[in-house]
């Protein structure tokens, strides 16, 4: 079933593109709630998570659209607060210091992705959180694929700059 | 041979490098320590990057996202539903006592017809009743309304025009006062 298959990665992909939970739990519903409207006009010749994720960027620029959310300052610092969306630790993850160490890492990451351009965050998101391959990104955002990788490099750096040298 | 860039190190970690592109990286960074370190640091940040954990998937996401994409279609009305219950449980019922008992089944529908047209006979009776008497009580009505009229009338020849016409606005104002306590009464969003 399409929800069961994508609810996971759409999530993912809403929750970090939103920062909140509640608000990225609604957009799912509607983004699947497109993605039935317009099953129709779906081409068999493309990737299903790709057409999926287009829709969902769509969606997502709409509503930046009408909510005319800015650019973030980089200069704020990185909250060590607790992230707005409840975040499953994996259980896999090694028992002991370094695991913790990782997921303190991967705590920052996450508040630091919140702090960069929607939409350089979009790309690090389909990349690196939703594993998408580069060609896939560039089809789902229109973009040449040496524009997605540069892109995603630059969100990479602006991570990295947020996170002080903790990486 | 000059320095590998970090982006380009990316790809190649990632493994988004051509294959002939990736060949000539990895004889630079064998002989290149600086690279190499380069290259240590960008893995521990990509690996860091690739186990950003999932969000928490509500159990009952799934069910009511299809709840809103595939509303169930309205149901039958509930007294047709029953009505079809009874003559099933009738028919089947009666069905089952003949093959039961071994009775003759054209004598059992026989004797159900008869029992229907019995019923109906009855209802029909009944409703025919129910409808002369309320033809005559709309003709009773009709009679006392035409009798409360004349006399009305005689009364209001009766009156002076002054007390009529003071009667008429003293009614006009108590149904508007009525008219203004309920709609303040009922209007939305203003209850205590």
């Amino acid at each position: 079933m399409i929800v069961t298959r994508y609810q996971q990665p759409l999530l993912n992909y809403l929750g970090r593109m939103t920062g909140e939970r509640e608000l990225a739990l609604d957009f799912t519903q509607e983004v699947f709630l497109k993605v039935y409207a317009s099953l129709p006009s779906f081409q068999p010749r493309y990737k299903f998570s790709t057409w999926l994720f287009k829709i969902a960027s769509n969606f997502m620029i709409d509503h930046w659209r009408k909510k005319k959310v800015g650019a973030v300052s980089l200069d704020q610092p990185v909250s060590d607060g607790d992230d707005a969306y409840m975040i499953q630790v994996p259980a896999d993850e090694p028992p002991v210091g370094k695991a913790y160490e990782l997921a303190q890492i991967r705590k920052r990451i996450e508040a630091a992705l919140a702090r960069i351009p929607e939409g350089l965050r979009e790309l690090f998101v389909l990349r690196h959180v939703n594993e998408f391959s580069y060609e896939e990104i560039a089809e789902i955002k229109g973009l040449p694929v040496g524009t997605v990788k540069n892109r995603v490099f630059q969100a990479k750096e602006l991570v990295r700059g947020l996170l002080g040298g903790a990486i | 041979m000059s320095h590998l860039r970090p982006d380009e190190i990316d790809l190649l970690l990632e493994g988004a490098t051509e294959p002939d592109e990736a060949a000539r990286m990895e004889g630079h960074l064998a002989s290149c320590a600086a690279c190499g370190a380069v290259r240590e640091g960008r893995r521990a940040f990509l690996e860091a990057l690739g186990g950003l954990p999932d969000l928490e998937v509500p159990p009952d996401l799934a069910a009511r996202i299809i709840a809103r994409a595939f509303p169930r279609r309205s149901r039958l009305p509930e007294g047709l539903v029953a009505l079809a219950g009874i003559s099933a449980l009738f028919v089947f019922g009666g069905l089952g006592y003949v093959l039961a008992t071994g009775g003759n089944l054209a004598g059992f529908l026989l004797g159900a017809g008869k029992a229907s047209w019995g019923a109906s006979r009855d209802f029909s009776l009944a409703l025919v009743k129910l409808t002369k008497l309320s033809v005559l009580s709309l003709t009773l009505l009709a009679q006392y309304t035409e009798d409360l009229l004349k006399a009305t009338g005689r009364v209001g020849s009766m009156i002076s025009p002054e007390v009529y016409a003071a009667a008429l606005f003293i009614t006009v104002a108590v149904a508007a006062a009525c008219f203004l306590r309920l709609r303040r009464k009922f209007a939305p969003g203003e209850r205590p």
